[in-house]
């Protein structure tokens, strides 16, 4: 069965830098600051099947947000992927440069009622460098160069 | 101490007024790529500069490797985890690994085995590396760019 998913780009400029919901935001700063990188790319990832990176905790269904925080300047492009789950769980991470995904040994040993194999989160991945418009890509970082 | 390996260190680390510690360059790609990988967090990032340009490099039919020895440690009150790998671009291997707390639990990781080189460190120069290391922990201060406040320590900087 063909994995189905949509994107949606969270960062929008505002004010001061970048603003974007609160509740990604915050997480995404917080893995900024556990990864010592800013970050100009936030977005989320809707999966069809709401099984999928979710648990059933005591018969209820758990809402972790999938989220894309990556960076992108005339230097680097990277992309990671997480799961809202605790502190944070990382999927995987890719460069621009190869493409190529690596999950995350976290990820590996991680249970969900649905799992993304490693060619589905690959899947993810690649759309999204595929389809570079259905991220905005700031020059603005976060935290900002004052 | 004395050692016979002679490198420098080179920072890839600003922090703003004791906050805000960022990583720079080629190897905060590495080390990003490493946390993600891992799970470990970090926060301090050097590189190494050995005299000996052929350490932990491997000749090529027409030139030699860019492979680069990082430093990766996580500075806690009360410890320090020292962290060595040969990185290439944004990806590397693992060297060993050791904290301070237990200084006779040193091994070399078994992905040391797949670093190809010629000129490859010895256990003894590793642990070297790490005891010199230990013995200076502010050689792996971040570069202060706040205002008001004095950097700490006189060691070599690269600012990003």
């Amino acid at each position: 069965m063909k994995l189905k998913f949509r994107i949606q780009a969270l960062l929008s400029h505002g004010k001061n830098g970048f603003q974007a919901g609160t509740s990604p935001m915050g997480f995404a700063m917080e893995i900024s600051e556990r990864l010592h990188k800013p970050f100009n790319i936030l977005a989320r990832v809707w999966f069809e099947d709401d099984d999928i990176l979710q648990q059933n905790e005591e018969g209820e269904h758990t809402g972790y947000d999938h989220l894309f925080i990556g960076y992108q300047d005339e230097k680097e492009y990277w992309l990671t992927l997480w799961v809202s789950r605790h502190a944070g769980l990382p999927v995987g991470i890719a460069f621009r440069t190869d493409r190529k995904v690596w999950t995350s040994s976290a990820y590996r040993k991680s249970t969900f009622t649905k799992k993304l194999n490693s060619q589905e989160v690959e899947e993810v991945f690649q759309y999204v460098f595929d389809h570079p418009e259905e991220i905005p890509i700031g020059i603005i970082q976060y935290p900002p160069n004052l | 101490m004395q050692t016979s390996l002679k490198f420098k260190i080179i920072n890839h680390m600003t922090m703003e007024n004791k906050g805000n510690l960022q990583f720079h360059g080629r190897p905060s790609l590495f080390a990003t790529w490493v946390t993600i990988r891992t799970g470990f967090t970090f926060n301090r990032l050097v590189t190494l500069e050995f005299e000996d340009p052929m350490i932990l490099q491997k000749r090529l039919r027409n030139g030699v490797t860019d492979y680069y020895p990082v430093i990766l440690a996580e500075q806690t009150e009360d410890d320090l985890m020292l962290s060595f790998w040969v990185a290439q671009g944004h990806l590397g291997l693992l060297v060993a690994l050791q904290y301070q707390s237990k200084p006779d639990a040193f091994d070399i990781a078994d992905s040391y085995q797949d670093v190809i080189s010629d000129r490859k460190l010895t256990k003894t120069e590793i642990k070297e590396i790490f005891e010199c290391i230990f013995a200076n922990p502010s050689v792996l201060y971040p570069v202060e760019l706040g205002v008001g406040t004095e950097a700490e320590d006189d060691t070599q900087k690269t600012p990003a």
